[in-house]
């Protein structure tokens, strides 16, 4: 049997705060193309291995590998480069910038961010602007937010937040996109088309990993689920088959008090 | 009249660049500095020593004093403080410091190093501080209101060609970049951004800017000592940001123009108090600190708010019809 | 060997003196999240209302108790009419600390108006020091090591077996989550404040005693050191700003005994420059929190 193709993989993750460990052995791998869930109750880990697997923190011991690369002693920028991307549990957008600005400022830089080219150099970052604009006329109209494009990202409504990040993941040039609980802080109204935002990523050949709490939402996006319990995996599969686990009595039903505190 | 006209607009002139080169730390980056000062201190000693003779003990104790040409002596400033802000934003940017403690550090640094330099006098002279520097061109024969005013408009022009330079970074993708850092960090370095470069960056020519105007003060002045640059000098910089709209570099310019008219040059035309000379700089103190703190309360994007610049872009469809 | 261990006696009672500041500031800056740029003027203005006390009686503890008062009556009224308002309109932290300069600079300006820039003089029984096993201490140095001793176990005492004490504690974790569990997060910043004004005010007339001679500027020089110590050990963490206090106060003494005084403040930098390098966030800091900036 042929292995799948794995884009992101982490492998045995331990960190601990203060002498607390938050993470212990931890391991996920994803295949392209592939919608994984992770759940498991608060305080399990799950924000722990994100922030590691996006660089913005450092893990004690383990592995974060990008298609083979090993890229754990990585800072998050030139992950981002290498091709990932995420969103935050609530949303992280430059506020005071426009929707357009928003995007514009999470293409790939290409010269962007050196200050020689910014007086030296302008004719070729015209063009790179000039590369850009239709990606970003596409992505903001397939969100609906071209309208807004001049409006400061701070005035948008959660769900719409949402769907601006989504649009700065699209621009990014993405192949692997952590989702930090996608519907947290969205209007019921517009929960649908955040999911099919998070399809749209899918279609477009990125690879997702899911945090989310709301398991009819997991069960229709993640053929593929982790669950996590104090710090490590404790179980794997579709919901399904979950759902006959120890690990599903534990968190979902109860029995087993939330271990740690957040 | 004339000569108040004059002196007010030089000093707009320097204090101008000062508040632009705080506007690319603070209005786009969101760095607090309080050591900014410093960089203007750095340039003013620099193109000092640069353009001063050989120090004569036991009179005076300075470094250098090589007799160069004033325009060396800009250029020495310029590259000097940059340098300076280089190492400094070396030293304390981009570690895992929180913004909190990083504006405090740089308080320190800023105090620390007024003493420094006033405890060491084979530097720059101690606290006299450096004197008699000579002024370009002022035995060109020019009358004292013409070489006043040849200096003011020479300011001026490079106040504008500041101006510009700053405005070309702020419609850039660069200056787009650093407005993301403002906004949230995390987030731009998320999405490919290496904050600690560009904060490093802008860091160092926001420097170098203070450098010049600097070199221009110590020019115009002829003298430079640690009392020109405290603390409160870096809160009216501040406060001639905010009064303008930081984030906006003509509203920077204009902050300035209203600051240094009516609270620095204005205080000066009252009439002074024969045994108490020192409180007309207090009072200018208490209301520059109390213009800024009702600037935030009340006004806090300033007279000219940041504008969000518009995207010209024409959809293809909407131009097929 | 005899003058390091006066150094080192010296460096002692300078740290009991930068320690009752720094707690102050770290209890103030745990729970508001900002640091306090009048902070000095806090001591200050302590030392300041002593001046004017002698000319009511001469004795010192009176007049440091009104200093104390002054001191915790101020602080509790910027924080009442400046920082609060500020801090429902502001989004980002930082704004604050330019807000506290600007107090700060509002404090010593007035001050300057009221008693000019040069320097006061706060008259005390001069004494000299007596040989305390290897240390050189006046009298008042004792008092003043006794009394950051006995404020620091006082606050100990305040913060973990009171109920304000929880309150405070639990504020200074989380202000959202004190304010669900029904704490009036208001009113104990509120009181946060009386409370670091009045330890401030302490230092600030320990510190006047000490030294006798002081212009407007006395709390304000005396903030960096404070900053130092506080940072070295970790906002927020009283035994952290204990523990600083000694290693700025006793590093600076004792280098000032190797070195000219006046490269003292250059010193207590050097020492925060290097801990900021070594561990951004005090030594005392399990972890970084906060991602925020």
């Amino acid at each position: 049997m042929e292995t799948p193709d794995i884009v992101l993989e982490a492998l045995d993750i331990h960190k601990s705060f203060g002498g607390v460990p938050a993470l212990d052995g931890c391991s996920i791998t994803l295949p392209r193309g592939s919608v994984t869930g992770l759940i498991g109750p608060n305080g399990s880990g799950k924000s722990t291995l994100i922030e590691i697997i996006s660089g913005l923190l450092a893990p004690d011991r383990g592995t974060v590998r990008m298609a083979g690369t090993n890229i754990t002693s990585w800072p998050p920028y030139r992950r981002s480069r290498h091709g990932l991307a995420r969103t935050f549990q609530v949303s992280r957008l430059w506020e005071k910038l426009s929707v357009a600005e928003n995007l514009m400022a999470a293409t790939p830089s290409r010269g962007r961010d050196d200050l020689w080219r910014t007086y030296f150099g302008r004719r070729a970052l015209r063009k790179a602007d000039e590369a850009d604009r239709d990606v970003i006329y596409q992505t903001l109209s397939g969100f609906d937010l071209w309208r807004l494009r001049d409006e400061p990202a701070g005035v948008l409504s959660g769900g719409q937040a949402r769907l601006l990040e989504f649009s700065r993941i699209m621009v990014s040039g993405a192949t692997v996109a952590l989702l930090d609980e996608p519907l947290a802080g969205v209007n019921p109204v517009m929960a649908d088309s955040v999911l099919s935002g998070v399809r749209q990523l899918n279609d477009r050949g990125i690879t997702l990993l899911l945090v989310e709490h709301n398991l009819s939402v997991v069960e229709k996006l993640c053929p593929m689920v982790y669950g996590m319990e104090t710090g490590q995996v404790t179980a794997s599969g579709s919901i399904s088959e979950l759902v006959n686990t120890q690990f599903f009595a534990d968190a979902y039903i109860g029995r087993s008090r939330e271990r740690r505190k957040s | 009249m004339f000569i108040f006209l004059i002196t007010t607009l030089t000093y707009v002139g320097f204090q101008g660049i000062l508040s632009l080169g705080m506007n690319l730390q603070w209005g786009y980056a969101g760095i607090l500095n309080l050591a900014y000062i410093v960089s203007m201190a750095v340039g003013a000693y620099v193109a000092g020593v640069i353009s001063l003779g050989k120090a004569q003990p036991p009179s005076t104790f300075y470094v250098l004093g090589l007799g160069l040409p004033f325009y060396l002596g800009i250029i020495a400033a310029i590259a000097a403080a940059g340098l300076f802000g280089a190492i400094v934003g070396a030293l304390v940017l981009g570690r895992k410091i929180r913004a909190n403690y990083f504006t405090v550090a740089t308080l320190v640094l800023a105090v620390v190093l007024a003493q420094l330099i006033s405890q060491t006098t084979g530097l720059f002279n101690g606290s006299e501080g450096l004197i008699a520097v000579p002024q370009p061109f002022v035995n060109a024969g020019l009358t004292y209101n013409g070489y006043q005013a040849s200096y003011m408009v020479v300011c001026l022009i490079l106040l504008g060609i500041v101006y510009v330079i700053c405005e070309v970074l702020r419609r850039s993708g660069f200056g787009r970049t650093l407005r993301t850092i403002r906004e949230d960090e995390i987030a731009s370095q998320v999405f490919g951004h290496n904050i600690f470069a560009m904060k490093l960056k802008i860091f160092t020519f926001g420097s170098a800017l203070a450098g010049l105007a600097g070199a221009l003060i110590i020019f115009y002045v002829g003298a430079f000592n640690p009392a020109g640059w405290s603390v409160s000098e870096t809160i009216f910089i501040l406060t001639c940001l905010f009064v303008g709209g930081s984030g906006n570099n003509i509203g920077a310019v204009i902050g300035t123009a209203i600051v240094v008219t009516f609270f620095s040059q204005g205080t000066q035309l009252i009439p002074g108090f024969q045994n108490y000379p020192e409180l007309i700089p207090v009072l200018r103190n208490l209301l520059i600190a109390a213009l800024l703190l009702a600037v935030l309360r009340w006004r806090p994007s300033g007279l000219f708010p940041e504008r969000i610049p518009k995207y010209d872009h024409q959809p293809p469809a909407a131009a097929k019809g | 060997m005899s003058g390091f261990g006066q150094a080192l006696g010296f460096g002692i009672v300078s740290a009991a003196l930068i320690a009752l500041s720094a707690v102050a500031m770290s209890m103030q800056f745990g729970v508001t999240k900002h640091a306090n740029f009048a902070h000095g003027e806090l001591l200050t203005i302590s030392a300041f209302t002593m001046v004017l006390m002698q000319k009511v009686t001469q004795n010192l503890f009176l007049d440091a108790a009104v200093g104390i008062c002054v001191s915790a009556a101020l602080a509790w009224v910027i924080n009442k009419t400046i920082l609060q308002p500020f801090r429902r309109v502001v989004k980002r932290l930082i704004i604050m600390l330019i807000v506290t300069a600007s107090v700060s600079q509002i404090v010593q300006s007035l001050l300057a108006v009221g008693f000019g820039t040069n320097y006061v003089v706060l008259s005390v029984p001069s004494e000299t020091g007596r040989h305390i096993g290897p240390f050189v201490w006046t009298t008042i140095d004792v008092i003043i090591i006794v009394l950051a001793i006995l404020v620091v176990a006082l606050l100990h005492i305040l913060l973990h077996y009171t109920s304000f004490g929880k309150a405070q504690r639990a504020v200074a974790d989380d202000v959202d989550l004190a304010r669900i569990v029904g704490i009036n997060s208001g009113a104990v910043i509120s009181r946060t404040w009386l409370l670091t004004g009045a330890v401030a005010g302490l230092a600030g007339s320990a510190l006047a005693v000490t030294i006798g001679t002081f212009s407007n500027l006395l709390g304000f020089t005396f903030l960096l050191v404070t900053f130092a110590a506080v940072i070295v050990g970790g906002v927020g963490k009283m035994y952290g700003a204990v523990v600083g206090s000694l290693i700025v106060g006793i590093v600076t003494e004792v280098s000032g005994y190797y070195l000219s005084s006046g490269y003292k403040q250059v010193i207590a930098l050097g020492v925060l420059i290097v801990v900021l390098l070594v561990r951004p966030n005090g030594f005392f800091a399990t972890f970084v929190a906060d991602t925020k900036a």
